[in-house]
């Protein structure tokens, strides 16, 4: 079994790690960390044109703080799961996660409700991912989701 | 992992296909199943709605009960009520401290046309029991109804 746990790196979606672990321990399940950095290229040049290499520096920083958060989360949580796999993707968050649960065969998703950017109840990546996912998504509440008051 | 499942449903077809896995996980996990049916809200005199809910019990246990039985599985709770059907889910998940609520995407069976057809947007009540649950929510897809497989 494959458990796929998309995430924004952000405090919100580690609400979902407890239930990840427990897919992983009571399944034996194969855990698939996924963060999807925007693609700074695709944007339009609100402000000026911006340097291409200027968009390519930006672009790697991410992905080396993403990588390393990535590295830190695994190594707390899933140290003990049976198989994990970290993965970054580039691209709009959603599209990226249902194209990656097609070409994986993830068998069940598990994130939370609203992402950092969540001023809203639900966040628009989890809505997207629920409408169209494939396989069973699992929705956590955030900590501080209006479900919870 | 999961001790206590709710299974909110309206008793079509697509619900039926839910309702299998949502049997399946607690047997699984050896939980307790929770099945939900809302009259919504109705303006009964006491007596008519209490015979409306001893009816509406009835149906339940004539569409799932037998499917229980046949599987032996025992521990579950029928609960119908009236009212607002997505805040008594919700009021029932907290009240009970449900682990998590088991429902389908859309009550209506899905129309999937091709690899890449993707199917009618979610349900007005599970777009508002994700919106408001306590408790995680998971979502079956219609991809997962036999016949409907990827």
């Amino acid at each position: 079994m494959k458990v796929l746990w998309p995430n924004d790196l952000s405090k919100c979606s580690e609400g979902a790690i407890p239930y990840v672990r427990s897919f992983a321990k009571h399944y034996d399940a194969e855990v698939h960390v996924l963060y999807v950095m925007h693609d700074l290229s695709k944007h339009g040049s609100w402000y000026g044109e911006f340097d291409r290499k200027t968009i390519e520096k930006l672009q790697r920083w991410e992905e080396k703080k993403a990588r390393e958060k990535q590295e830190q989360l695994c190594k707390k949580y899933f140290e003990d799961c049976k198989k994990f796999e970290k993965h970054i993707r580039i691209g709009d968050p959603a599209t990226e996660i249902l194209k990656f649960i097609e070409a994986q065969q993830i068998d069940a998703v598990v994130m939370c409700r609203k992402g950092e950017a969540g001023m809203f109840k639900m966040g628009s990546v989890a809505e997207r991912v629920v409408r169209n996912a494939p396989v069973p998504v699992v929705t956590v509440p955030s900590k501080n989701g209006a479900g919870e008051q | 992992m999961y001790k206590k499942i709710l299974f909110p449903t309206c008793l079509t077809e697509f619900c039926g296909h839910v309702f299998d896995f949502a049997l399946r996980t607690a047997m699984e996990e050896k939980a307790k199943l929770w099945i939900f049916y809302g009259l919504g809200r109705v303006a009964f005199p006491e007596d008519e709605l209490l015979k409306e809910i001893k009816k509406a019990e009835k149906r339940v246990v004539e569409e799932y009960g037998e499917r229980m039985k046949a599987k032996g599985f025992r521990d579950y709770v029928i609960n119908v009520t009236d009212g607002d059907v997505v805040s008594e889910i919700v009021k029932l998940a907290r009240n009970a401290a449900i682990d998590v609520i088991i429902m389908g995407t859309g009550t209506k069976p899905p129309i999937v046309t091709g690899e890449t057809a993707r199917v009618a947007p979610l349900g007005q009540t599970t777009a508002q029991v994700l919106l408001w649950s306590p408790c995680p929510i998971l979502v079956v897809p219609p991809s997962l109804v036999p016949g409907l497989a990827r």
